[in-house]
């Protein structure tokens, strides 16, 4: 009887031992900080009373799945590089579902502070319509990834939020920024888009000529993604914060 | 190689950077913007507080004229009445007749300055006429007890300053007439109101002994402070004129259409 227990024993803990380890793969720093901030949004966000709070739950969710779908797409690129095994159309399926994503959440936070939201729909027409041009323009189609559009993308969003940095100085109520989630939401949004703008800018440039320092770009993009990523946990933690105590 | 690196890097921080002095700038404003409506705040609580203050006074000082005028007129009316009707009983037909006569004609007085007195005690009802209505009344009042002359002078088209701001003026006019009644020694009163689009102005001037505004102590300086401050609250100017023998002269003067942070023109919510 105990000679099974140990066999039990044994199996599970090989089996647990190779689960992680085939399982390590898909934890990179892209996949963990959007895993956390996911479960994040599910705790914090699920009973917020607000639409475009509780889509963020949807939102993260896809974008979660995609970057964890891309790694396996990734090695069978690395393996056979071809066009149809990139993780390009992947990514360029994604676009819309931000652009209508970040469009629907600024929306909702410019609404608390002001009528005029005509910058938020401009913003994401000329989003979409770039994106459809450029899919039409393409060579490859799905399988070029729309550059134009992930950098006008990351220029809409600054613009996005520096109207609300602007509206939320112009208001007459004061908030405490420390706890505001809004803010923090739009912080981690600024910071990501803002320092990505310079390697999306030059990302190809730098590649062509000097393909060693893809390492370096790598290094950057991850610092910002932690930076985004735990600056809208920390959003979601103060929205939970603040619907608790309402 | 080393070159692009630096590059990128540099680049990166700036990049960096640049949201980071931002959100330090907007997380500074905010904090000015805190500081900001505290005090505005305070300055409307403090003049709320004056305006309940400025409500009280006018109202003391209504009934305290209301006491006076009720002693030193109608009482002395009555008592007269009183006597006249006591003497009626021994005296001829055509006598009695006569001091009936002058007793009715001095209760109808008396019922005439009580008309006058009801009207100053609805203060609210005053108030709600506007300050031209209520100066008027005051006037009014003034010129009946004979104590002193009072003439209004209203150039232009009058228009409502809004009720805070008019019973802060009612309230500076009724300290100008009780100094004036009290020190000045004068015999007439010109109060001017002059209303245009962009100015309003409200002149109380006396002929009476006058005064060196330098040399003014104790009570008298406080009290022309107080009217001066609360002039200030609601975005007005005040000018005092005076010199030894040539009466006085204050003017008070606002732009209508200057909103105060704490006084906009609505009736306070403390005391409406």
């Amino acid at each position: 009887m105990a000679h099974h227990k140990i066999m039990v024993v044994c199996v599970l803990t090989y089996a647990i031992k190779f689960a992680i380890s085939r399982m390590a793969k898909y934890f990179t720093i892209y996949t963990s900080a959007e895993l956390i901030c996911l479960i994040t949004a599910l705790v914090c966000l699920f009973r917020s009373k607000e639409y475009y709070w509780r889509l963020l739950i949807p939102f993260m969710l896809v974008i979660t799945m995609v970057e964890f779908a891309s790694i396996p797409i990734k090695a069978l690129y690395k393996a056979n590089p071809i066009p149809i095994h990139s993780t390009v159309w992947l990514y360029n399926l994604l676009l819309p579902v931000q652009i209508t994503g970040f469009a629907i959440v600024f929306y909702g936070f410019l609404n608390k502070y002001t009528k005029n939201k005509i910058l938020v729909i401009t913003g994401a027409v000329l989003l979409y319509l770039i994106y459809i041009a450029e899919l039409l323009t393409n060579q490859a189609g799905l399988f070029n990834f729309n550059s134009n559009t992930y950098s006008a993308m990351s220029v809409v969003l600054v613009v996005y939020s520096l109207y609300f940095y602007y509206t939320l100085l112009k208001s007459e109520e004061y908030a405490e920024l420390k706890y505001l989630p809004e803010f923090w939401w739009v912080t981690g949004t600024l910071f990501f888009f803002f320092g990505t703008t310079a390697i999306n800018l030059s990302y190809t440039y730098i590649l062509t000529t000097y393909p060693g320092n893809k390492l370096y770009l790598a290094f950057i993009t991850n610092v910002l993604i932690i930076i985004l990523y735990g600056c809208w946990s920390y959003a979601f933690i103060c929205k939970r914060w603040i619907t608790s105590n309402k | 190689m080393d070159n692009i690196k630096q590059i990128i890097v540099l680049a990166t921080f700036i990049f960096l950077l640049a949201p980071l002095a931002l959100v330090v700038y907007v997380n500074v404003y905010n904090k000015r913007k805190k500081k900001h409506i505290e005090e505005k705040e305070h300055l409307k609580g403090v003049f709320q507080q004056e305006l309940l203050k400025t409500h009280i006074e006018v109202q003391e000082q209504t009934l305290s004229n209301v006491g006076r005028e009720i002693h030193d007129n109608i009482t002395q009316v009555l008592s007269f009445v009183k006597l006249n009707l006591a003497l009626a009983g021994n005296i001829s037909a055509e006598a009695q007749k006569k001091k009936i006569n002058e007793s009715r004609e001095l209760i109808a007085r008396a019922i005439n300055d009580l008309r006058h007195l009801s009207k100053s005690l609805n203060f609210e009802h005053i108030m709600q006429h506007g300050l031209l209505n209520a100066l008027q009344t005051e006037a009014d009042r003034i010129n009946n007890s004979g104590i002193i002359q009072i003439n209004l002078r209203i150039d232009g088209d009058n228009y409502s300053l809004g009720a805070q701001r008019e019973l802060v003026f009612f309230r500076i006019f009724q300290e100008s007439l009780n100094n004036t009644l009290k020190h000045a020694n004068a015999s007439r009163i010109n109060i001017t109101l002059q209303y245009s689009e962009q100015l309003f102005n409200l002149t109380i001037e006396d002929d009476g002994m006058g005064f060196s505004p330098d040399e003014l102590e104790g009570n008298a300086g406080s009290g022309l402070k107080n009217m001066e401050n609360r002039a200030a609250m609601m975005g007005a100017e005040t000018a005092l004129y005076s010199s030894p023998g040539k009466g006085c002269s204050l003017r008070i003067t606002l732009n209508p259409n200057k909103k105060q942070l704490y006084a906009d023109g609505n009736p306070p919510n403390s005391i409406s």
